[in-house]
């Protein structure tokens, strides 16, 4: 699932290849095909876990694979570029449209908890703590990987990752309390 | 690496419903079939648009940049405010360009050819890892200037002295601050006090007060039309909590306690070794260094218009810097100009004021810039890249009448010492 890095295929500046494409325009070509094969489908899929839109998804993850091919000859690590490109544009789409307009968190108690309420809460969160949580728990990345992706330092990726599990358990602790004989206690039991 | 969460506190089962739910969501992802097109004519589009800058077609490129630096050692002599004194009550008839200041051109410190990452010195000591690109690859910038569009789109950081509220002296507040830009167009500063009043207390923190890691809150008041923002941290071996000089406190203007928190919760997350950044939208405000009199403003992938001061009796030293999309470190930085400006030559612009420059470039290209001085101490400026200041003055002055007086008021009293 995770998109950890695809490895940069080797550039030969000098040579040209038949038809007038240079070896470096082709092995930009393949690997770019392989990289696509590989992370497409993760990319849509994260993105579209961040932006909760078809639309704003798919644009984001086709700018990104863009900017990655236009790149290719200078990056080490395409893969986490892309993912990196993915995050901040998602980030980005989401500002424009949800940042005034943020759903705070409930309070413990206020809720009762409906078959997607967990990801429900993870969006209330603040926007960098709900990064960190989808980043973690989804693309299944390190604290390093997620502090690169994030633009952190990995003690704060620890100190995302580890409050905005906390605020969810806070909430759902308190669903729980408050909504006894529910099936619903634990978030999945509609 | 695997799928399985490690404990971060929160539980294992609660990581590992989490990435169940997740999993489970992203499944339902709709997959658009056509992605390789796409693609492609984005690769295109983007090709295009780069030949299409290249080549200098259909007019140049023009970025606007608005940049207000306040710095503690600008003198500026008190006619110069009384025409923005004037200018602000409707009279214009007493501005004279003879009111302002002297201006001490300094040269230019990039030779033409040279490539100028490696011997840009005032930007080295803030932006310490950006590498040299030689210039012939380089972009112009990518925030276009829409005359057409209402109002002139002002984006502002500033650098301050300001007075210190809590402790009522009129201090030399090296504070760095940002300004924040929402897709409206509405401004907000971020003003950092870095005298910050250090105080003890005993107290257990509330649902008023925000908890951004580390132990520390952050605390937001309603302040001079806008939010104190006080940084609390336990204090080592003791029970109370206090304000730090390294984190100070931030004064933020505008907006609502909420974003104002966000905000600061964006510049404290983000420092370290690289500047706080903030983003709105397609722009990007950073904070250069803290303490640093530098200020910086710019675009997330786009371009950047760094000002060091200082402005009265010296140079003025402009870098147009390209910010990658992850920050100054990286491929992605270049360093496209930097020198003082060639020429200088007063002018007045909407009513106000103005030096005009061209700006040197390594490159050749025209590249000029508009310098307002609100207050003083301020520093308003349009910088625009693939113009020289002879083109762009009658395109600004044209424009310039457009500008709602009430964004330049609120420039101003942002910039008011």
């Amino acid at each position: 699932m995770r998109s950890g890095g695809a490895a940069a295929v080797p550039v030969r500046r000098s040579e040209r290849a038949e038809g007038g494409t240079t070896a470096t325009e082709l092995d930009r070509e393949i690997g770019f095909e392989r990289l696509y094969a590989e992370e497409y489908e993760p990319m849509i899929r994260l993105a579209w876990l961040m932006v909760h839109n078809d639309d704003d998804a798919a644009e984001v993850v086709h700018d990104s694979f863009a900017k990655v091919f236009e790149r290719w000859d200078r990056l080490q690590a395409p893969g986490a570029y892309l993912r990196m490109a993915v995050v901040n544009g998602c980030r980005d789409r989401r500002r424009r449209s949800l940042f005034r307009s943020r759903v705070p968190l409930p309070r413990p108690g206020d809720v009762t908890l409906e078959v997607d309420d967990m990801l429900a809460l993870l969006d209330a969160l603040p926007p960098r703590r709900r990064d960190a949580l989808v980043l973690r728990f989804y693309l299944g990345l390190s604290e390093a990987e997620i502090a690169e992706t994030l633009g952190v330092r990995p003690g704060t990726v620890k100190s995302l990752v580890h409050r905005g599990l906390a605020d969810l358990a806070v909430v759902l602790k308190g669903s729980r309390t408050t909504d006894r004989g529910s099936s619903t206690q634990d978030g999945e039991g509609r | 690496m695997t799928n399985e969460p490690a404990d971060h506190g929160g539980g294992d089962d609660l990581a590992r419903h989490l990435s169940d739910r997740l999993q489970q969501r992203a499944s339902a992802a709709p997959i658009p079939s056509d992605g390789r097109a796409r693609i492609s004519k984005r690769v295109d589009q983007r090709r295009r648009h780069a030949t299409y800058r290249n080549a200098g077609l259909g007019g140049a490129a023009i970025t606007l940049l608005a940049v207000v630096v306040l710095g503690a050692s600008l003198v500026r002599p008190e006619e110069s405010q009384d025409v923005l004194t004037d200018s602000l009550s409707g009279s214009t008839s007493s501005v004279t360009t003879t009111s302002l200041p002297a201006l001490t051109v300094g040269p230019d410190t990039t030779p033409p050819g040279t490539t100028p990452g490696s011997s840009t010195t005032a930007v080295a000591t803030t932006q310490t890892t950006a590498p040299s690109v030689p210039p012939t690859t380089a972009s112009p910038p990518t925030h276009i200037l829409d005359f057409d569009a209402p109002g002139l789109p002002w984006l502002v950081i500033e650098d301050g002295r300001v007075l210190s509220s809590r402790t009522g002296a009129a201090g030399e507040l090296a504070g760095v601050s940002a300004g924040w830009v929402s897709d409206d167009w509405q401004v907000t500063v971020i003003r950092r006090f870095t005298d910050a009043v250090l105080m003890f207390e005993s107290f257990e923190p509330d649902d008023t007060m925000r908890a951004i890691g580390g132990g520390r809150y952050l605390k937001v008041t309603p302040e001079n039309d806008g939010w104190s923002v006080l940084v609390y941290e336990p204090v080592t071996g003791g029970t109370g909590y206090t304000t730090t000089a390294s984190d100070g406190g931030f004064h933020v203007s505008g907006t609502d306690a909420d974003l104002a928190a966000d905000l600061v919760t964006g510049v404290m997350a983000d420092e370290s070794d690289i500047p706080a950044t903030l983003q709105a939208g397609t722009r990007t405000l950073r904070l250069v260094t803290p303490a640093s009199r530098s200020a910086y403003i710019g675009e997330g992938e786009g371009w950047a218009l760094t000002y060091q001061g200082p402005v009265v009796g010296s140079s003025i030293e402009v870098a147009v810097e390209r910010a990658g999309q992850f920050g100054w470190r990286g491929e992605a930085v270049r360093v496209l100009c930097f020198g003082g400006p060639t020429n200088v030559t007063s002018a007045m612009i909407g009513g106000r004021s103005a030096w005009v420059t061209d700006v040197a470039t390594a490159d050749g290209s025209p590249s000029s810039a508009i310098i307002w001085e609100p207050n003083g101490e301020a520093v308003v400026v349009i910088h625009a890249s693939g113009i020289d200041a002879a083109s762009l003055v009658p395109m600004v002055q044209n424009r310039l009448h457009r500008v709602d007086e009430a964004t330049w008021r609120e420039l101003v009293a942002l910039t008011a010492p």
